[in-house]
């Protein structure tokens, strides 16, 4: 059952927030194994918070907007009582979480039912989920490839209808590049619009938390119970909520659309470019635009990124640096050793190019452009060959994604089938001006609409 | 920056930072650190005006109205 029938179901009587949380641990007992999307299952807590929802309803009390919806949560969000791993095996030895991050306790209070804790590239640095310590997670729409990263296990939880809704990060496209390869639904929002609170960090200059669901509906439900202002989040810079779930069915009359064509032609294979003339075609898209510096925001994103993140985990890796990754270890050793000019230079060519991004919003409104250069690839590929060039893989998957959110705008990832219903998905990124999230939900609803993005469940998990 | 110069950074900075590195790890890292430093070229060669100031990273308490 989707999302919002589950929801629907539950407030009408027809099913109890109980039957909906055993169904979604049934799904996970039966199929996980196939996709090793869920590091841990929190079924205690799971049946107590349903159980709460049934009371709630059998007393008559009116129904939070979650009620009963089961969920679960990439493994770097707190959830009391439960170590935090992001993803490492470092982190086994830390004591359990005395609190739910700020996000899991917003979705607890909205009546989501937390059955989970989700695998995820180790501390969020890769596009992968090829985990050494967790195992691969692998993509419910074919099992030999990736799922994407780092919030892999999110986006495979919610394609093989295991979790209705997962919480996700995204640095540099954690949520954007596992929604398109997974085909789903994903949120990433303004840059300091959720607070990250309880989420461990990878680089706090660009760190993202947002929300993975079956339909935009479900997604703006999701997003909008997880929005609120945060005072103990220095990195929250919402003062207060801004639902879209009210807005998301207005349509895209009056709205100004164009296609981002240049470089993100350029390191788009053949599928990718045909889901972002589809979505183009599919919103009445007026012209193709040009993004400012794309190369030059990805470049500075890298270096901010391998920089942050290395130096974040210095300390344990002068100590324990053979417990880590080993695919990702040396880049993190590597960022750590960067010189000092180049992370200068990449922040300070970040505050002029988010001038001139904002410049392109005084003619557009929504932006659309490929999620990911391609389609999932083999687990273990190691090169892609785009517009000529060859591309470490597990880098690669970023391209398109990376200078987006350096500028920290509002993306809507939408699950695109540009070889038909067979196929594998590739997602488009609908791209507003920061703070305009609604503008994203509308687009992102007349695809829905329009049959032409979805959320396809895989035969093996019919 | 050739593998070779990497190598030879990598192995003073790893004494910086103290972080002991054997001989193929400090090749990998090396390895990286040439692939960043052309995207460092890159904005190296995007000349950016002196006024370019870094994003806010920090902000002080909230402004305190003091009584008069």
């Amino acid at each position: 059952m989707r999302g919002l029938d589950t929801l629907v179901a539950i407030a009408n009587g027809d099913i109890s927030a109980r039957e909906a949380c055993a169904d979604s641990m049934a799904r996970i007992a039966r199929c996980n194994q196939r996709v090793n999307a869920f590091t841990l299952t929190t079924r205690d807590r799971a049946f107590a918070e349903a159980d709460e929802v049934d009371k709630k309803r059998a007393r008559g009390e009116r129904l939070p907007p979650l009620a009963g919806l089961p969920y679960a949560v990439k493994n770097l969000f707190d959830i009391e009582g439960e170590t935090t791993l992001a993803g490492s095996k470092v982190n086994r030895t830390l004591p359990a979480a005395a609190s739910d991050a700020f996000l899991v306790a917003r979705m607890r209070e909205a009546g989501a039912v937390l059955v989970g804790a989700l695998n995820m590239d180790e501390y969020a640095y890769g596009f992968t989920t090829e985990n050494t310590h967790y195992g691969t997670t692998r993509n419910p729409h074919d099992l030999t490839c990736v799922a994407g990263g780092s919030s892999g296990g999110s986006g495979a939880a919610v394609a093989a209808a295991l979790v209705p809704v997962a919480l996700g990060s995204d640095t540099n496209g954690s949520i954007r590049v596992p929604a398109s390869l997974c085909g789903v639904w994903g949120l990433k929002p303004t840059f300091g619009r959720l607070s990250r609170r309880g989420a461990y960090p990878f680089v706090h200059s660009l760190d993202h938390v947002g929300p993975m669901a079956d339909s935009v509906g479900t997604l703006a439900l999701a997003y909008d119970a997880l929005q609120g202002p945060d005072t103990l989040d220095s990195s929250c810079h919402a003062t207060h909520a801004q639902p879209v779930a009210p807005t998301a069915d207005a349509g895209v009359h009056g709205l100004r659309i164009g296609t981002l064509g240049g470089y993100f032609e350029e390191m788009a294979g053949p599928e990718a470019r045909v889901a972002a003339q589809l979505a183009g075609r599919a919103l009445s898209a007026t012209g193709e635009v040009t993004w400012p510096d794309a190369e030059l925001a990805r470049a500075a994103a890298f270096i901010v990124t391998a920089s942050e993140g290395g130096q974040l985990h210095l300390p344990i890796l002068r100590s324990m640096k053979e417990e880590f990754e080993p695919l990702s270890v040396d880049r993190l050793i590597a960022g750590a050793m960067q010189p000092v000019a180049w992370y200068l230079a990449a922040q300070r060519f970040r505050r002029t190019y988010r001038e001139r991004v904002m410049h392109l919003f005084k003619d557009w409104d929504v932006l659309i452009a490929p999620a990911t250069p391609v389609c999932a690839t083999e687990i273990g590929t190691e090169w892609l060959d785009l517009g000529g060039q060859r591309h470490p893989n597990r880098a690669a998957m970023g391209l398109l994604t990376q200078p987006i959110s350096f500028a920290g705008c509002p993306v809507v990832a939408a699950p695109m089938w540009p070889s038909g219903p067979k196929s594998l998905p590739v997602g488009v990124q609908l791209i507003a001006a920061p703070w305009n999230e609604d503008a994203c939900f509308r687009a992102a609803r007349v695809l829905e609409v329009a049959g032409i993005a979805r959320v396809q469940r895989p035969e093996y998990f019919l | 920056m050739t593998l070779d110069e990497a190598l030879t950074y990598v192995r003073a900075a790893s004494r910086a930072l103290e972080l002991t590195l054997d001989d193929a790890q400090a090749c990998s890292v090396a390895g990286h650190l040439v692939r960043t430093a052309a995207m460092a070229d890159i904005l190296d060669a995007a000349q950016l005006p002196l006024e370019a100031e870094l994003p806010e990273a920090f902000c002080p308490a909230p402004f305190l109205e003091l009584p008069r």
